[in-house]
């Protein structure tokens, strides 16, 4: 006799995948939940071993190690404990780029009103510094940053001030297409670690193209190396963005990365905001898009069989979460969701948004996810009346299509989404894009897991753990 | 269910014994139907639901065979969930109340009205 702990199942062809709120997973075939249920499995099995290891049934009605399966869970869920860490300053709307897929609308460089001013700059950063989080992470973003190279200069000098008695960590983060980045700015960065964080499409012809500017592969390239050369080699990442373009070339993209010095490269789709929500057929772009993935992360594993250590963060951010019991600290993939909880936008004109995403839609004069100004008090943005809106529909465990789904705690909850591209922030699931890209990714990645095991199981260790084989 | 039949050659009617799939497990399945089906439940006498089905687009290509063997397993597969649910969730209370209980030092903020 054995009694059953919670857990969800997900049919996978002829195997069926467990998993529970632990961050346990198990492969199984076909049948095998229904003979769990039915009290079908011997206790001589294999399965039944299995199963009592990974916490899918018990020998209890209460198992002797609930305070262990308690603490498993809490350490799941810690992520809640820092509340928002990451503090994203948009410190202008212009740009020196004309990005094809530009998700911030951002402006001309020459454009005036939309840089943000001193005051309300400081009033973002005493903000920032009520967030009960030991780590802070100050981001700024744009349109491009270092067109207002003095504001970032005034934003971090401040914090630094703040910090004195604060005593935080903090971590700088300059998301910069690095077409220009002048030696004083990168000498100031050098003195507080400050990190850049880029983008690179993949080959020069590709680049230009969803870069709307001929020369700015080279532009982009130089200005990686420069930043490498004055704050050091793991002072900068990039970040691609998968336009209708990029999905032709998944070898091509990856070798652009690894010939531009980078060990790691995150398979990133498009977003329906900004220009890119002029798509016009996303459930097509999407499936596209799978595809893409997985041809892309095929290249990635035979080059990592090969001997060349390299890294696809987003397939590792999902097996951090299949595998560990450890939170990734990815917004996108949390419950409770990242808006708020880990994230919050500080707009170039003193609005607060929820999200990056957030504010992105006030562009279109939608400002449904506004929770205030940044000189409104702490408590009334972050835990307001939209805040607890919000908070009804933010978990994964709670909403329907989500609550019986075997990969609620591997994905994350989106009102933000759901509202941009179902016009309801609770969403349908049945016709949700996005549920359905990362329900396809993780298929993918089980399959993997069941059917390759030997084979990618040593690599997705070692990228997971960031040691190389 | 107890039986599937294809009327006037577009809805699908399905029969479901209450006392073998209840309505949380009737509500689950057709929730993910819902995006291609216009969906309508009737009970019965004698604890029969009767559900139409009626497809939102024209050019629906899906068998009926194929539609019978999806909504079986999709019956079968959400009985099971049902039963972890209903077994398991006094558990999970436990777990979650064990899990965050040192979570309860709330700061009391003043709201503005």
């Amino acid at each position: 006799m054995y009694y059953l702990l919670p857990f969800h199942f997900r049919v996978l062809q002829d195997k069926e995948v467990l998993t529970n709120d632990l961050g346990d997973y198990l492969i199984v075939p076909r049948g095998s939940v229904d003979r769990i249920v039915n009290r079908k499995i011997s206790e001589e099995e294999d399965l039944f071993k299995d199963l009592l290891g990974g916490f899918f049934v018990g020998t209890q009605p209460i198992p002797r190690l609930i305070e262990n399966m308690a603490t498993r869970l809490a350490t799941r869920k810690s992520f809640l404990d820092d509340f928002t860490s990451l503090h994203i300053f948009v410190l202008t709307l212009r740009c020196n780029q004309n990005c094809i897929y530009c998700q911030a609308s951002s402006h001309d460089r020459r454009d005036s009103g939309y840089d943000m001013s001193e005051d309300d700059l400081r009033a973002a950063v005493d903000l920032m510094f009520q967030s009960p989080s030991k780590h802070l992470t100050m981001e700024f973003q744009g349109g491009e940053p270092t067109l207002v190279s003095k504001l970032i200069r005034s934003g971090i000098l401040y914090a630094e001030k703040k910090n004195l008695t604060e005593k935080r960590s903090i971590t700088y983060v300059i998301c910069s297409n690095c077409v220009y980045v002048s030696d004083d700015f990168l000498s100031f960065c050098s003195k507080f670690n400050v990190v850049f964080s880029t983008s690179l499409d993949g080959p020069e012809f590709l680049h230009n193209h969803n870069r709307g500017k001929v020369s700015s592969y080279k532009r982009v390239t130089s200005g990686i190396q420069k930043v490498r050369n004055v704050l050091g080699n793991d002072k900068i990442s990039a970040l691609m963005t998968t336009s209708e373009e990029s999905l032709k070339y998944p070898k091509e993209i990856v070798d652009a990365y690894l010939e531009n010095g980078f060990r790691s490269i995150f398979l990133r789709a498009l977003n329906p905001y900004g220009l890119a929500r002029t798509n016009e057929n996303w459930l097509a772009y999407y499936d596209s898009f799978v595809h893409f993935y997985k041809e892309s992360l095929d290249y990635i594993l035979e080059l990592n069989k090969n001997g060349v250590f390299f890294v696809e963060e987003f397939t590792t951010l999902i097996l951090k979460k299949i595998v560990t019991p450890f939170p990734i600290g990815f917004v996108d993939l949390q419950t409770p969701s990242g808006i708020i909880n880990g994230v919050i936008v500080y707009n170039y004109d003193g609005k607060v948004y929820a999200s990056d995403e957030s504010r992105m839609l006030a562009e279109y004069k939608d400002y449904t996810f506004c929770l205030g100004r940044v000189t409104d008090k702490y408590e009334d943005l972050f835990y307001g009346e939209r805040a607890q809106k919000l908070s009804r529909i933010w978990s994964t465990e709670c909403i329907a299509g989500c609550s019986e789904c075997a990969y609620q705690s591997i994905c994350g909850a989106d009102p933000v989404r759901n509202y941009t591209t179902q016009g309801d922030s609770y969403g349908f699931r049945p016709s949700s894009t996005i549920c359905r890209k990362n329900r396809l990714i993780i298929d993918h990645i089980f399959s993997l897991l069941s059917s390759r095991a030997e084979e990618v199981l040593p690599i997705f260790l070692n990228w997971i753990t960031g040691t190389r084989a | 269910m107890t039986d599937i039949r294809l009327v006037n050659n577009k809805t699908i009617v399905v029969k479901v014994d209450t006392s073998i799939y209840d309505n949380w497990v009737i509500d689950k399945v057709l929730y993910w139907w819902s995006q291609d089906y216009t969906i309508t439940r009737k009970n019965s006498s004698k604890g029969i639901q009767t559900i139409f089905l009626s497809p939102k687009r024209t050019n629906n290509t899906i068998s009926l065979e194929t539609i019978k063997e999806r909504l079986s397993t999709d019956f079968i597969d959400y009985k099971n969930r049902h039963t972890i649910f209903k077994e398991t969730s006094n558990l999970r209370d436990i777990l979650f109340a064990k899990a965050f209980a040192n979570c309860d030092d709330f700061i009391e903020f003043k709201f503005k009205e």
